[in-house]
Parts: structure tokens; C-alpha cells; sequence
């Protein structure tokens, strides 16, 4: 993906953040996760870690609290998608659908987990609905992302 | 980017990240977390380091407690002895002012000014006939022959001898010992001869005379040797050796054979005064 084609959709991706925002249940929803997905899908590893890190830290900036949380967690979910799509040919459609999945998945386990291990209260964890909207609303719009980096040529 | 650079990127990134988010979190007791992870870390090498060292000197600080209570142990067992024997002298001058309180208390000085307290300091009875003790009380002191030894009151002999820092009291259980008394209620008098093992005996008593066993015998002061007044024993048994007389056999009002001090006083000195300052 080029790196014009990706500052555009973060651009994209935040603005959409801004508007899932006004009704809470879509609020689950990552556009900048998908965004660091779909940058990895073609398998190069540094690119991955670059998408991952500036949608992290992009969402970091946007949601506040702990600086970093979402740069770790989308870079990690970026380099090991990448790694996997060195080997797997995440670009085709079910492959792709399965990796955002997964990175819904292991994006909020590991901001669980960082909650866990530095001692910050969970409070009311999120519930099987809320898992469900942001792994469903990931996917779908991962797969409209997708549509549209495979459209313009972005995933090389 | 190769894939082995992309890793040691992601891994540098994810520490960056991880130390940021650390040092970003404060934790309740004040620290951070990133610096709450490294106690963790390390907290096992910690551990054994401390713990060891604390080992090391907590050995140390017992052999040392172990050494200062053998010491205090030892010094304690040579204190307690010293107490034992301490207590013992003292048990032994406590019953020896007691005996000593009853002596004077009896017969006080005031009573017989010019009287000694003597320590009998040898038992001189030998055979069957003699009962005599050894009063380490002499010339020197004042005693001469002829004082009257008395224990709590009682007359128990009288001294035949006397050197210069000691003298033999021939007791009155001796059978060479003669000693005038009287009846302390009928008033008759007689002579209490010595029985030496046995009892003394008041010989040629008339029968007229009412003698019950317990009648207290007194000196009469007529044989000129031991001041009148002076308690000498009570009647035992009443013998009716012949159809005139009794034989009266009289225990002495002393132990004999547990004599220890005895208050020496002049013969035919002047009568023990009572409380009320009267010759008794």
C-alpha cells in the first residue's frame, strides 16, 4: 500500500471513528484497525509494523488515555499478520476476512491484557454484543477497505 | 525491509511502547508499573541475594546471642550458687538470733546483768557418768567457776571449770550434779540429783505432800549455788519406794542433747526481776 494511499484512508478512518462515534453500539468498531489490516494483507513486514504504528498512535491520540496502548496493540496485530501474510495469501477474500477477524479479536485481547497488567480496573468489561458489533463492523468494513485498496491498486 | 529487520524493529517498537505505558501508569503504592514490572523481574535474584545475606546474618546474630547466653548461663549458675550458700548462712544466723532472742527475752540481761551469752562448742560427756558441754566462754569474758548455766529460763548446769576462753558446764542431768529445789505449789524443798541417761530424780519426798505428775520443780536457792526462782523441770512419774517417802522422777526443762547457746549468769546473782521490775 502506498504510503499516500494509507495517509488517506487513516485520514478516512478517523473521520469515520468521529461518526461510529455518535451512536455508542458502532463505537466498537476500529476503522484505523482495519485500515493496519488491510495494510498488511500484501505480507511486507516493515510496511505492517509502519501502518500498525501510525494507526495506533493515531487512535491513541484521538481516544486519549494511556499514550501507546493502541500503537502496541495495532503494531503487534500488524507485524504478526504480516509475518503470517509472507507465507499465506492473505489478499484473497476469506483469508482476509479471517484476518480481521483474528485482528479483532487479539487487538482487544491485548488491550485487555495491558489493562490487566498494569493494575487498571476493567470496570465493566465489554459484553458478547459489543465483541460481536466491533468483529462484524471490522470485517465489513475491512471488506469495503479492502475493495477499495484492491480497486486502486494498493495492495502490491 | 526484511523480515528479520522488521522483527528487531517490531521488537524495539514494542518495548518503547511497553516502557511508555509503564511509565505512564501510576500504580496505588505510588510507582510506577514500569518500575513495579522490573521489581518483578528481578524481584527472584533479589530474593536469594537478600536472602542469603539475611541468612548469613541471622546465623551470625544467633552464634553471637548463642555465646552471650552460654556466658550469662555460666554467671548465673555461679551467682545462684553464691545466693545457695548465702541463703543457707543466712537461715542459719536467722535461727541463731531466734534462739538467741528467746535466751535474752527469758532471761535479759536486765534480769542478770552481769550475764554471757556463751556458744556450747563441744560436747564433753564421756561415759556413763559425766554430762558435761564445753561453752566457749571464759575467764576472759568474766565467766568463773561457779556461774550458773541457764537455757530459756531454765537451769541447765553450772560451771566446774573455767579457762580462759572456755569453760565446762556440768549439766544437772550429771550424776554428780545436785541441785536444791522446791515445789513450785507445795513450797517443799529436796535435791534433784542427776539421772544421766534417765531422768533426774528428787529422792525423800515425804508422802504428805500432794505431787501430780506436771508439778513444776524450781531452785530453792539453799544449796548457795544456783539463784532461787529458776524453773528446773516438771514431775514425770512418782515413784512410792518406801511407805514415807515418794521418789520424784523429773524431766529437766531442757534438750540435753540439743544444747546450743546457754546464758551464763553469777551464782546467787541477784533474782530475775519480772516485768514489773519485782524479783519474780
Amino acid at each position: 500500500m502506498r504510503a499516500r494511499t494509507l495517509l488517506v484512508m487513516c485520514a478516512a478512518a478517523l473521520g469515520l471513528h468521529a461518526l461510529l462515534g455518535v451512536w455508542p453500539p458502532l463505537g466498537s468498531i476500529d476503522p484505523l484497525l482495519v485500515v493496519a489490516v488491510i495494510a498488511t494483507l500484501p505480507g511486507r513486514p516493515g510496511a505492517a509494523l509502519g501502518a500498525g504504528l501510525l494507526t495506533g498512535i493515531l487512535e491513541d491520540a484521538w481516544a486519549g488515555g494511556w499514550f501507546g496502548q493502541h500503537a502496541l496493540t495495532h503494531a503487534t496485530v500488524a507485524y504478526l499478520l504480516s509475518i503470517l501474510a509472507a507465507r499465506v495469501d492473505l489478499v484473497q477474500l476469506r483469508p482476509a476476512m479471517l484476518a480481521l477477524v483474528v485482528a479483532s479479536v487479539a487487538d482487544w485481547g491485548m488491550q485487555l491484557s495491558l489493562a490487566v497488567m498494569f493494575g487498571k480496573s476493567l470496570g465493566d468489561p465489554p459484553g458478547a454484543t459489543a465483541w460481536s458489533i466491533a468483529i462484524v463492523g471490522n470485517t465489513l468494513l475491512g471488506l469495503v477497505v479492502r475493495r477499495v485498496a484492491v480497486g486502486d491498486d494498493a495492495m502490491r | 525491509m526484511t523480515e528479520r529487520q522488521a522483527t528487531i524493529a517490531f521488537l524495539i517498537t514494542a518495548s518503547v511502547l511497553l516502557g511508555v505505558l509503564a511509565q505512564q501508569v501510576r500504580r496505588d503504592d505510588g510507582g510506577s508499573a514500569l518500575a513495579h514490572i522490573v521489581r518483578m523481574a528481578t524481584a527472584p535474584v533479589v530474593h536469594g541475594v537478600l536472602g542469603g545475606a539475611h541468612r548469613v546474618r541471622d546465623g551470625w546474630r544467633g552464634y553471637v546471642a548463642l555465646i552471650g547466653a552460654r556466658r550469662e548461663n555460666e554467671e548465673a549458675r555461679r551467682r545462684i550458687a553464691r545466693l545457695e550458700a548465702e541463703r543457707s548462712r543466712y537461715l542459719e544466723l536467722l535461727e541463731e538470733n531466734r534462739r538467741l532472742r528467746e535466751l535474752l527475752d527469758l532471761s535479759a540481761p536486765e534480769a542478770f546483768p552481769g550475764g554471757v551469752v556463751g556458744r556450747v562448742i563441744g560436747d564433753l560427756t564421756s561415759g556413763p557418768l559425766r554430762r558435761r558441754v564445753l561453752v566457749g566462754r571464759g575467764v576472759r569474758d568474766g565467766v568463773r567457776e561457779g556461774w550458773v548455766a541457764t537455757v530459756h529460763g531454765a537451769v541447765a548446769g553450772r560451771v566446774v571449770e573455767a579457762g580462759s576462753r572456755s569453760c565446762d558446764v556440768m549439766l544437772i542431768v550429771d550424776p554428780d550434779s545436785g541441785v536444791a529445789v522446791r515445789h513450785e505449789l507445795d513450797r517443799f524443798s529436796g535435791v534433784l540429783r542427776g539421772g544421766n541417761r534417765g531422768p533426774a530424780r528428787l529422792e525423800y519426798v515425804p508422802r504428805d505432800h500432794p505431787v501430780a505428775v506436771g508439778d513444776p520443780l524450781v531452785t530453792s536457792g539453799l544449796d548457795g549455788l544456783y539463784p532461787p526462782g529458776l524453773l528446773v523441770g516438771h514431775v514425770r512419774e512418782l515413784f512410792d519406794d518406801s511407805p514415807l517417802t515418794w521418789t520424784i522422777a523429773v524431766e529437766v526443762a531442757f534438750d540435753p542433747g540439743a544444747l546450743e547457746e546457754l546464758l551464763l549468769i553469777p551464782p546467787l546473782g541477784p533474782l530475775p526481776l519480772g516485768t514489773d521490775g519485782n524479783p519474780s
